[in-house]
C-alpha cells in the first residue's frame, strides 16, 4: 500500500493485503496472523521467517484458503492475478491449488497417502486440473521426478511412500507441487525434518528449479541459515505481525528490528570462539497474551517509554521496513534519537 | 510369500484347535453325566449301565479324549445323542440358515453404514453427523429381542407386510438349501436380518465417522487439498481407503460374533439356525453336538481372521503377510 507498492502489477505474482487470520478457541481469540501485508515478485524466493507460533505457517495456509476451523480469515485479501483468493468460491480456489499455486509441507513422512502408489498420487494432481491421457500424465510424472534428481523414476512411480526415505519423499512432494508448473509455491519448512546433507541437496535443486521454471517461492522457515542461502527477500514475523522486511542481504547484514538482530546474534557460526551464544531474553508471547504497545517490547533491551504505544511498519527506503520506533543502524546500535 | 503365510497360519490353526479341544472337552465333562438325560432315571440299573458302556462314558477322561481325537481326525465328531445324526452334519445343515441370516444383516449394515458414516464424518461437525452419532448409540444399546418383537408387531401383525417367522421356501444351490433365491425365502429373511443388522450398522457408522474425522485432520489430506484434488476424490480414493482397514477388521470380528450369538434373533423369529441347535443341545447335555459346535466356531474364527488379514494386506501395502511376528 504505502511504502512497498514499488512493484508494478506485471512483475508481481501475489499480493497479501491486511490479512488477519484468527482462531476462536472459545475462551480466547488467537490472532495467529494479525494485519499482514506482503508481496511476491515473479520468480523470487521470499523467505518468511519466524519462531514457531509466529504465525508464518498460518499465513501460508491462509493464502490458499486451507485454514481449518476454528481458524478463520476475518479480514484482508490475497490478490492473485487481480482476483481475491479469500473471496473465491470453493471450486474456483480448488482449481488454483496445486495448479497455479502449490504448497509443500514440513513432514514428508506423513504428507503422502500411505495406501496409494506414488505414481497414482502424482497423476491425480495432474488429473485434478487437466484432461490428459493417462500415459502422457505418467510420462510427465516420471520427468518431474527425474528433474529432482531421483534415480530410476519409472520404478519410483510404482513404489508406495513407505518404501522411500524421508528425503526421497520430500522430493516426490516437491515434484508433485511443480507438476502443473505453478507460478508460486508455498514451502512450509520443507527441509526442517531432513538431515543436513539432504537439506543442502534439496536447496540446490530448488534453486535450479527456480531458474528453469521461473516459479516464485514463499519459503517459510525458522532457519536463518537456510534463508541466507536461498532467499532474495525476507519478511520476519513475530507474534502474528511482520516486524521487518527487506532484501535478504540487507536484513541479514544490517537488521533494523531488535528482534531480527537478536535472532541473528543467536545463530551459531563456526568461525566464532566457543563463547556462550547470546539469546533473546524471555519468551515469545503466547497467542492469547495481550500486549499493549510493541509486542516485542517486554523482551527488548532497548525498550523506551514510547514503546508502550503500538509501532507501525516504517522505513525511509521503499521495501525496507521495520516495526520499530527506534530502528537499529548499520552497526547494530539503536539510532541516535533514542539516547 | 503368500504360500508361506498360509502354511504358517494352517499350522497355527491346528495348534489352536488342539488346545481348544482339550479345554472344551474338560469343560463339557464338568457339565455332569449326560446319561440321566438320555435314560429314564427310574430305569433298571443294568439299562443305565449298558448305555454308559455303549457311549464309552465309563472310561477315564483321557481315554475318552483319545477316542474323540482319533475319530475327529477321520472327520467324525460323534453322533448326536438326541438326533441320532452325525453332529457335524447336523451343524452343517443348520449353519446354512444362520450364515444366510448373518450375511444378509452384514450386507445391510455395510451398505447403509459406510455411506452414512462417511456423510456423518465429512464436513465440519455438521448436524447430520451429530444426529447419526446419537442415533447410533441407540442402535448399540437397544436389546435385540425387544426390537425383534416390536418389528413383528408392526410389520407382521399390524401392517401384515412380512411373515412373523420361520425360514420360508428354500431351493438347493450347489447342494446347499438357501432362501436367498426365492421371494418367499427373502420375505422371511428381511425382518430377522434387519433386527440383527442394527448393532453392526451402528458400530460401522460410528467407526467410519471417527475414522473420517481423524483422517481429515491428517497431513496427507491437507497436502492433497493443497494440490487441488476434488473433494469427492479426496473422500473416496484417499480417506476411505485408509479408514477401511480398521473397519474390515471389525467386520470380521462381528461376523463371527453374530454367527455365534445369533441365537436371540433366531429364537424370536423362529429361525432354524445353529444358535437354536446349541441351546437345545445344552439343555439335554448332548455332548457331541456341543463339542462339535464349539470347535466349529473356533475354526470359523480362524478362517475369518485369515480372510481379514489377507484383505487388509491388499488394502494397506505396509502390512506384510509374514509367517513370523
Amino acid at each position: 500500500m504505502t511504502a512497498h507498492s514499488k512493484s508494478n502489477t506485471a512483475s508481481r505474482v501475489l499480493r497479501v493485503q491486511s490479512l488477519s487470520t484468527h482462531f476462536d478457541l472459545g475462551f480466547a481469540m488467537v490472532r495467529a496472523v494479525d494485519d499482514v501485508d506482503f508481496e511476491v515478485e515473479r520468480g523470487e524466493i521470499l523467505g518468511l521467517v519466524g519462531e514457531s507460533g509466529s504465525g508464518k505457517t498460518v499465513a501460508g495456509l491462509s493464502i490458499l484458503g486451507l485454514v481449518e476451523p476454528p481458524g478463520e480469515i476475518i479480514h484482508g485479501s490475497v490478490f492473485f492475478e487481480g482476483r481475491d483468493l479469500t473471496r473465491m468460491p470453493d471450486n474456483e480456489i480448488r482449481q488454483i491449488r496445486g495448479n497455479r499455486i502449490s504448497m509443500i509441507f514440513q513432514d514428508p513422512l506423513t504428507t503422502l497417502s500411505p495406501t496409494m502408489r506414488i505414481g497414482k498420487q502424482m497423476q491425480n494432481v495432474i488429473a485434478a486440473h487437466h484432461r490428459i491421457a493417462r500415459r502422457d500424465a505418467r510420462v510427465r510424472c516420471r520427468d518431474a521426478l527425474g528433474k529432482l534428481g531421483i534415480s530410476s523414476p519409472e520404478e519410483r512411480l510404482n513404489a508406495y511412500p513407505h518404501e522411500l526415505s524421508g528425503g526421497m519423499r520430500q522430493r516426490v512432494c516437491i515434484a508433485m507441487a511443480m507438476l502443473n508448473e505453478p507460478d508460486l509455491i508455498i514451502a512450509d519448512e520443507p527441509t526442517t525434518a531432513l538431515d543436513v546433507t539432504t537439506q543442502a541437496q534439496i536447496l540446490q535443486e530448488i534453486k535450479l528449479l527456480r531458474e528453469r521454471t521461473g516459479a516464485a517461492f514463499i519459503w517459510i522457515t525458522h532457519d536463518l541459515a537456510v534463508v541466507s542461502e536461498l532467499a532474495d527477500r525476507l519478511v520476519v514475523m513475530y507474534s502474528g505481525q511482520i516486524v521487518e522486511e527487506g532484501t535478504a542481504a540487507e536484513v541479514l547484514s544490517a537488521p533494523k528490528h531488535p528482534y531480527t538482530h537478536g535472532l541473528l546474534q543467536s545463530v551459531p557460526a563456526h568461525n566464532r570462539d566457543l563463547v556462550r551464544l547470546p539469546q533473546i531474553p524471555g519468551f515469545a508471547p503466547t497467542p492469547v497474551d495481550r500486549i499493549a504497545g510493541c509486542k516485542f517490547g517486554p523482551r527488548c533491551k532497548y525498550a523506551q517509554p514510547k514503546c508502550q504505544e503500538r509501532p507501525g511498519l516504517q522505513g525511509a527506503v521503499s521495501g525496507r521496513l521495520a516495526r520499530c520506533f527506534f530502528p537499529l543502524d548499520e552497526t547494530g546500535d539503536p539510532a541516535e534519537d533514542m539516547r | 510369500m503368500m504360500g508361506t503365510f498360509l502354511l504358517y497360519r494352517t499350522l497355527q490353526a491346528f495348534v489352536t484347535l488342539a488346545v481348544v479341544s482339550i479345554i472344551i472337552f474338560l469343560g463339557v465333562f464338568a457339565l455332569g453325566n449326560p446319561v440321566y438325560v438320555l435314560v429314564d432315571p427310574s430305569a433298571p440299573a443294568d439299562v443305565v449301565e449298558q448305555t454308559i458302556r455303549r457311549l464309552g462314558l465309563d472310561r477315564p477322561i483321557y481315554e475318552q479324549y483319545g477316542i474323540f481325537v482319533t475319530n475327529a481326525l477321520s472327520g467324525d465328531l460323534g453322533t448326536s445323542y438326541t438326533h441320532a445324526q452325525p453332529s457335524l452334519a447336523l451343524i452343517a445343515s443348520r449353519f446354512t440358515a444362520t450364515f444366510e441370516l448373518v450375511l444378509a444383516s452384514l450386507v445391510i449394515a455395510v451398505a447403509l453404514g459406510l455411506p452414512l458414516g462417511l456423510i456423518a464424518g465429512y464436513g465440519k461437525n455438521n448436524w447430520v453427523g451429530r444426529t447419526l452419532s446419537s442415533v447410533s448409540i441407540l442402535g448399540i444399546s437397544v436389546p435385540i429381542f425387544w426390537l425383534g418383537l416390536l418389528m413383528i408387531i408392526v410389520f407382521s401383525l399390524e401392517l401384515k407386510w412380512l411373515p412373523t417367522g420361520g425360514r420360508g421356501e428354500t431351493v438347493a444351490l450347489f447342494g446347499v438349501e438357501t432362501s436367498l433365491l426365492t421371494l418367499d425365502g427373502l420375505s422371511h429373511l428381511v425382518l430377522p436380518a434387519m433386527a440383527l443388522s442394527l448393532f453392526p450398522l451402528a458400530l460401522i457408522i460410528r467407526l467410519t465417522r471417527a475414522g473420517v474425522r481423524e483422517h481429515s485432520q491428517m497431513d496427507y489430506v491437507r497436502f492433497a487439498r493443497a494440490m487441488g484434488i476434488r473433494p469427492a476424490k479426496l473422500l473416496f480414493a484417499y480417506v476411505l481407503r485408509n479408514v477401511l482397514i480398521p473397519i474390515v477388521t471389525m467386520i470380521g470380528l462381528i461376523f463371527g460374533t453374530l454367527i455365534a450369538f445369533a441365537v436371540v434373533t433366531e429364537t424370536v423369529f423362529a429361525w432354524p439356525g445353529i444358535g437354536k441347535l446349541l441351546i437345545d443341545s445344552i439343555k439335554v447335555s448332548d455332548r457331541p453336538v456341543i463339542i462339535a459346535y464349539l470347535l466349529f466356531v473356533v475354526v470359523m474364527f480362524l478362517v475369518i481372521n485369515l480372510i481379514v488379514d489377507v484383505i487388509n494386506a491388499a488394502l494397506d501395502p505396509r502390512i506384510r503377510l509374514s509367517g513370523t511376528s
